[in-house]
């Protein structure tokens, strides 16, 4: 099969490596934009492929999931690994960090034990130098038995050099002869029993000798399926065997570590004792647990402003210069036709999706920012601050990466869940990422706020946001311990070196989450958007007797409890859809679509109490429908979506109820 | 290897990083990844979590492997392995 491939100059490589080693990088330098994102199958860990092409060789690229072994302990392990025996790739691209080499071998070791040829990847030499750690390639090569490629893919350093590496290894003209990890002495004759017991009966297409080792090592999917595999009696003495040897997983690993120990050795020459690398310096103040935190508020604070300074003014022009004038265009342009057709088009579409594509601005620029931190190194550090933060929910310093999105969007913090290791702590992030205030919400804050509050406006904004933040931290610990029952795995966070930034890195982790938000305005908006003007419209054409009119009569009774009438509670509902929806809907109900006169409106008929009320209902509420469906694609589960969603109303009106009937008796804003 | 950690931790109070690697014979970049596994199968715990930063009085203070974030104990199955005796 591997020769056919080779013949017509087709070749398949599976890039494998740790994460933040700078696997994404090589990936991007290879394929650039002939790159296609995707899901691997049953999972929703992302698979991105890509192709390279030149003098006509062809390369199929797969970036496997960045795993720190092939140990099944995660999604992402059982990919790897189950991607490499049973696809075959031609070569597998083992990309590691030159300056953790010790760590990076360790999955290096499990790969060469899958029978495939590998090529080392050494990336992020500059950094190394820097470091005055001294690497021999030549004398890596020499000891690892095959091919060894330093690179610095941050700056496009080494790709020609790795690209002949791949086609020689794949054509069989590089000299591979790699020296594989062995298990320790006395534990040879156990594992040469195991694989005489398991002789005929070893499941495909797995080799035999690696099921051995991973039967020692008590890998349970394994271990499950050779138990299908053999009779009775022959499991039976096979399993004793494993009972003997318990911890023979530590005869493995040493085995694995005395190999690392000679290969470095071997190549690597550390520097002195004594001095202090650019990384450590940097890191005494990002990683202080005082000094950090405030650095981490200031770059915060940063993030927004430019966000914010930049975005927002962009996206006033965008929608005066481009969505009005769209919008009265198309009014104008469909003057004759059906009013339920104007309706449609300008309310329901251009209203809605339009709205939401006004956004782009201020995504494109909250993106750029974050993809320069993560790139120059920045995110691991911020995670690592917040790690203690964490804790008391369950949750480690990597939820704090897609909480933080959640800031911009709440749709890439529920799918940013998928960097947490662990199902549990994955599930509880996304469960709670709801809670953080999205840009969407503040908008709706900052056009009301001076509605209700006029001069008092920032300092209610600034105690609403808080409070978003103690309810989730709050829900965080009760559901840890209450429905998740307060597990929590070890997690280990191996800080990456800081390095100068890729700017086509950045570019590529802009267009392609860009590009995930248009499709999304594309389809789900787009539909929600056309089905709640139709609840507006139907079935009279006329809103105030509208099915959504008549929904909000429904929840009349729980909004007096809030000082609210239905029209409010009409508004919310709407929110529903996107956020800002709660104010065309409100200016709909008041107004007739006059925003002055909205501010005007409001301004009288709602008391204070009812006001901060609705505010904060409108900060907790049940997110927009793209979040809801982002949480059943990534929970996999209706069941969790519909605990979410029910939760998250239920604490939002019990805010609102507690703050309303709360001022009531102590006589404030009523 | 692994066996030999286990053992040296099992034997004193608290390890800094410099002098554990010291007593196993290897350097402190390669006992960094074999903390994380001896984690990872359950010989080992992080016990950082549970201090909250409260470093005051704390008579580990100055001595915990590479800082209070960094900071492991012994689980009951790795004081067995430890207690194992197996050769190293």
């Amino acid at each position: 099969m591997a020769t056919e491939r080779v013949s017509t100059r087709v070749i398949t490589v599976a890039l494998a490596g740790q994460p933040n080693v700078g696997k994404s990088t090589v990936f991007n330098l290879l394929t650039g934009l002939s790159q296609h994102v995707g899901n691997w199958p049953g999972k929703t860990i992302e698979r991105k492929t890509g192709i390279y092409r030149k003098d006509g060789i062809l390369m199929k690229i797969v970036d496997l999931p960045g795993t720190y072994s092939l140990t099944a302990n995660s999604q992402e392990e059982r990919i790897a690994r189950d991607y490499i025996i049973k696809e075959r790739p031609d070569v597998v691209v083992a990309v590691v960090d030159a300056t953790a080499l010790e760590r990076n071998l360790y999955l290096v070791a499990e790969l060469l034990c899958l029978s495939v040829p590998v090529v080392l990847a050494l990336n992020m030499m500059d950094v190394a130098e820097q470091q005055g750690l001294h690497i021999e390639p030549h004398v890596l090569e020499a000891a690892l038995g095959l091919p060894v490629v330093p690179m610095v893919a941050a700056k496009g350093r080494g790709v020609p050099e790795l690209v002949e590496a791949i086609e020689r290894v794949a054509q069989g003209t590089a000299a591979y002869n790699p020296s594989c990890p062995r298990v320790r002495e006395d534990h040879q004759g156990v594992l040469e029993e195991l694989e005489r017991l398991i002789a005929d009966r070893v499941p495909g297409p797995y080799p035999k000798d690696w099921v051995a080792l991973k039967l020692l090592e008590g890998d349970e999917e394994i271990t499950g399926m050779v138990q299908e595999s053999l009779p009775k009696e022959q499991w039976e003495r096979l399993h004793t065997l494993l009972m003997q040897h318990e911890d023979a997983v530590l005869a493995v690993a040493s085995g694995r570590y005395e190999w690392i120990g000679r290969m470095v050795r071997a190549a690597v020459v550390h520097p002195k004792a004594g001095q202090v690398t650019f990384t450590e310096r940097l890191d005494r103040v990002a990683t202080h647990p005082l000094w950090g935190l405030a650095l981490l508020l200031g770059i915060l604070g940063l993030v927004f402003w430019l966000t914010y300074a930049i975005g927002a003014p962009l996206q006033g022009l965008l929608e005066a210069h481009g969505l009005r004038a769209l919008a009265e265009w198309a009014a104008a342009a469909l003057a004759g036709s059906p009013g339920w057709l104007r309706g449609l088009i300008v309310e329901g579409l251009i209203g809605g999706v339009g709205t939401v594509l006004t956004f782009l601005p201020i995504l494109l620029i909250f993106f750029a920012a974050f993809g320069f931190l993560e790139d120059v190194g920045y995110m691991a550090r911020a995670a690592y601050v917040m790690d203690r933060f964490m804790h008391p929910l369950g949750l480690h310093g990597k939820s704090f990466l897609p909480l933080f999105l959640g800031f911009g969007c709440n749709v890439p913090a529920v799918m940013g869940a998928r960097v947490v290791e662990g199902e549990r702590a994955r599930l509880l992030t996304i469960l709670v990422a709801p809670l953080v205030p999205c840009t969407a919400r503040m908008a709706v804050l900052a056009f009301l706020a001076p509605i209700f509050f006029g001069r008092a406006a920032a300092l209610v904004s600034w105690s609403l946001v808080p409070l978003n933040l103690a309810v989730l931290a709050i829900s965080g610990i009760v559901i840890n311990k209450l429905v998740l029952h307060g597990e929590r795995g070890a997690f280990i966070m191996e800080l990456p070196l800081y390095h100068i930034p890729n700017a086509r890195t950045i570019g590529l982790f802009v267009w392609r989450r860009i590009l995930a938000f248009l499709r999304r305005a594309g389809t789900i908006i787009l539909t929600v958007s056309i089905l709640v003007w139709a609840l507006a419209f139907l079935p009279s054409g006329e809103l105030g007797s509208s099915y959504l009119v008549g929904l909000g009569r429904l929840l009349a009774p729980l909004g007096a409890l809030m000082g609210l009438g239905w029209e409010m509670m009409v508004a919310l509902l709407s929110s529903f859809v996107a956020k800002e929806t709660a104010i065309a809907t409100l200016g709909v109900l008041y107004s007739g679509g006059e925003e002055a006169k909205l501010a005007g409106i409001l301004g009288s008929i709602l008391t204070p109490a009812a006001a901060l009320a609705f505010l904060a209902v409108e900060m907790l509420f049940i997110p927009c429908a793209a979040t809801v469906a982002t949480i059943r694609q990534e929970t996999g589960s209706w069941r969790w979506t519909a605990f979410s969603v029910a939760s998250l109303a239920a604490i939002s009106f019990a805010v609102g109820i507690a703050i309303y009937q709360g001022a009531r008796l102590v006589g404030w804003g009523v | 290897m692994l066996e030999k950690l286990l053992r040296c931790i099992a034997e004193g109070e608290a390890h800094n990083l410099a002098e554990l690697a010291r007593e196993v014979g290897v350097g402190e970049e390669l006992l960094r990844p074999m903390i994380a596994e001896l984690a990872r199968l359950g010989y080992l715990r992080p016990v950082a979590a549970g201090c909250q930063g409260n470093c005051t009085g704390c008579p580990l203070l100055g001595r915990a492997a590479g800082g209070c974030e960094q900071l492991w104990e012994l689980t009951a199955k790795g004081a067995r392995a430890a207690r194992s005796g197996r050769p190293v």
